[in-house]
């Protein structure tokens, strides 16, 4: 048995402290905290929370025991397949936090409640829908107090959409800069001028930043007057930022991948084979997770959660990531989790003492990777050696479904259209040669009507 | 270290400024200022060799203190202390005061925001306002659910909407 260890992302908040023990993820509730818990459970907010999906139901473990003396009890969340991270969101699922967020707080105010913090990050996907994960977030509502985490809403949730919206989907990357929020005066910055006509904006954005600069330097403390805040006044502003958030919105058009699935060179019935093979070979791997490297929006990734999988399918196009979730939050029950990556440059670890949001191989460990129509834009758009992806592949999971994309391809001869082909080995014989020296081939199939062919892969017991 | 001095001054007198020797311009200077009014270059006069930034507080001082070039000091004691840690030496230290602090406190500007504060306060003073409109928008629709009551038959009563 291991000994407990705390979560490195877990130091903020004096209330508890989330740690792991043989695999599974508790929460320990300090003594310091207690009332505020009784409060939560007895007035009918978890319960009414958690039978809406909108909060992490949880067990209270009598017997076990805390990470410290300060414990007053432990409780075990429900698990979340992956944790994600709002910079690997698409804009529909940075909304759809920042709606549940706002959501949240309401509910909590009918029961004397108040959201302490409003953090992005206690915000996870399950099941294609967004759910508060960090229980101790609720705290007594003390009458005229202002909402602390206001500030934080904004640099979290709205800035980052009303960038998004007004100027560049790829400014959503900034969150990975600015891990507590986009600063408010920067995001009045960049944000053009047309933005000031909208009412929500000009005051949660602008004026706000205004303020935030003014009293930047200031060691004045609010008077009992300005601290005084009504919550007629508090739901007033709480709907206010609901309406400036629904006001936003994204349409992907005119991006890399939005009209793939018409642009390739499958016919319908290639497609349907290709749907076939993948199936089955799924069908022969092991339980376990499933990571769908370049999924674009889903089709394959689909199959694997109609046998039962998790999965977490991962495109480097804003556009594909949104369809897909847009498809996984109707669908509801099983779907994947689509996430924003760049497979050249993934999420690393950041934050304090670089522990504190994990990089995306720390969060999991998928038992298969699906890489379909991927390695010509490894191999010939990143110049990446073959030996180098298979390396790659083999360290992610113990199995891989691949498929070879040849150079006679019409995808391919896109790619090699304005650059020198230097790519003299990139062949199929050359790929088995190299991904043989990780995995041993299970299974080959070509795809009718094209040129491709998919592979199953079984990586060597010494690799990895 | 005297940094500011004037004609009546005893460092000036003793003839170290910044541990100098007193050179022969500054002899000329005193006798020709003394009973005028202050000027510092006059046609055909010595380029002065002193550090530039002697002169410019130098200036300064005699320009705050027309006239002060004509006091005895001697037996004027308010007038001495006025000269010695008065004025000329505030007004030098708020000036190094000043620029010091602007720099200091854009720099910090630049390397870490509060928000708190700022967030904190505009809050309260925003929710009020939006508070407000939202009150007026409840009083606006039960006025014209008044005025439809009134003038149109079957239309929803005043008490239908109580948000």
């Amino acid at each position: 048995m291991k000994s407990p260890e705390r979560l490195p992302s877990s130091f903020r908040d004096p209330s508890g402290i989330v740690f792991e023990r043989d695999g599974t993820i508790y929460r320990q509730v300090n003594r310091l905290y207690q009332s505020d818990y009784r409060h939560l459970m007895d007035s009918g907010l978890y319960q009414t929370l958690t039978e809406q999906g909108q909060l992490l139901p949880h067990q209270e473990i009598s017997d076990a025991e805390g990470l410290s003396d300060e414990a007053l009890l432990v409780i075990r969340p429900e698990r979340i397949p992956f944790i994600s991270y709002p910079y690997e969101w698409s804009f529909s699922q940075l909304q759809d936090a920042a709606l549940l967020t706002l959501a949240l707080q309401e509910r909590a105010l009918r029961h004397e409640m108040i959201l302490k913090d409003a953090s992005a990050y206690n915000i996870q996907f399950r099941s294609g829908k967004p759910v508060l994960i960090d229980t101790l977030s609720f705290e007594r509502y003390r009458e005229g107090e202002p909402w602390v985490a206001y500030g934080q809403f904004c640099r979290h949730f709205l800035a980052p959409l009303a960038l998004m919206h007004y100027v560049d989907i790829q400014l959503g990357h900034l969150l990975r800069v600015h891990l507590d929020g986009i600063p408010l005066p920067l995001a009045s910055r960049l944000l053009p001028w047309r933005c000031r006509l909208r009412f929500g904006l000009l005051i949660h954005i602008h004026l706000h930043a205004r303020a935030q600069l003014r009293h930047a330097n200031s060691a004045a403390t609010p008077t009992p007057k300005t601290k005084r805040l009504g919550k007629q006044a508090m739901l007033a502003l709480i709907q206010s930022l609901q309406a400036a958030i629904r006001r936003m919105h994204w349409r992907p058009r005119g991006t890399e991948w939005a009209g793939y699935y018409q642009q390739t060179n499958y016919s319908d019935s290639a497609m349907t084979h290709k749907q076939e093979i993948v199936r089955s070979m799924l069908a022969r791997t092991s339980d376990g997770p499933v990571w769908d490297l370049g999924a674009n929006t889903g089709r394959y990734s689909r199959l694997a959660t109609e046998i039962g999988r998790e999965v977490v399918a991962f495109d480097v196009d804003p556009a594909a990531v949104e369809q897909h979730y847009l498809q996984a939050r109707a669908t509801a029950e099983s779907s994947p989790l689509p996430l924003l990556q760049d497979l050249t440059n993934p999420s690393p670890a950041l934050g304090w003492r670089n522990r504190e949001r994990d990089r995306i191989e720390g969060r999991g460990r998928p038992q298969t990777v699906m890489a379909l129509a991927l390695i010509h834009h490894l191999a010939i758009a990143n110049n990446t050696p073959l030996a180098e992806i298979a390396a790659c592949f083999a360290e992610m999971a113990p199995e891989l479904i691949i498929e070879f994309v040849p150079k006679s391809d019409s995808q391919v001869q896109r790619l090699l259209a304005t650059r020198r082909d230097i790519f003299s080995t990139y062949n199929q014989q050359h790929f088995e040669e190299v991904f043989k020296g990780f995995y041993s081939i299970v299974a080959k199939e070509a795809v009718h009507e094209s040129e491709r062919t998919i592979y199953l892969m079984q990586r060597h017991a010494e690799t990895g | 270290m005297a940094v500011f001095s004037c004609n009546s001054c005893a460092k000036w007198d003793s003839g170290a400024v910044n541990g100098r020797q007193e050179t022969k311009w500054r002899e000329n200077f005193k006798r020709k200022t003394a009973g005028k009014a202050p000027k510092f270059r006059r046609k055909g006069e010595q380029k002065r060799p002193v550090i530039a930034a002697s002169d410019v507080f130098r200036k300064l001082h005699f320009e705050e203190n027309p006239g002060s070039m004509n006091k005895k000091w001697s037996g004027r004691r308010s007038a001495r202390k006025e000269h010695h840690g008065g004025e000329g030496t505030m007004n030098l230290s708020k000036i190094i005061i000043a620029v010091g602090v602007f720099f200091i406190a854009s720099q910090s500007a630049m390397a870490y925001l509060d928000p708190g504060t700022g967030s904190y306060l505009f809050q309260a003073l925003i929710a009020a306002l939006l508070g407000s409109l939202l009150a007026l928008k409840v009083f606006w629709h039960r006025v014209k659910n008044f005025v439809r009551a009134v003038f149109v038959k079957d239309a929803p009563g005043e008490g239908d909407e109580k948000s």
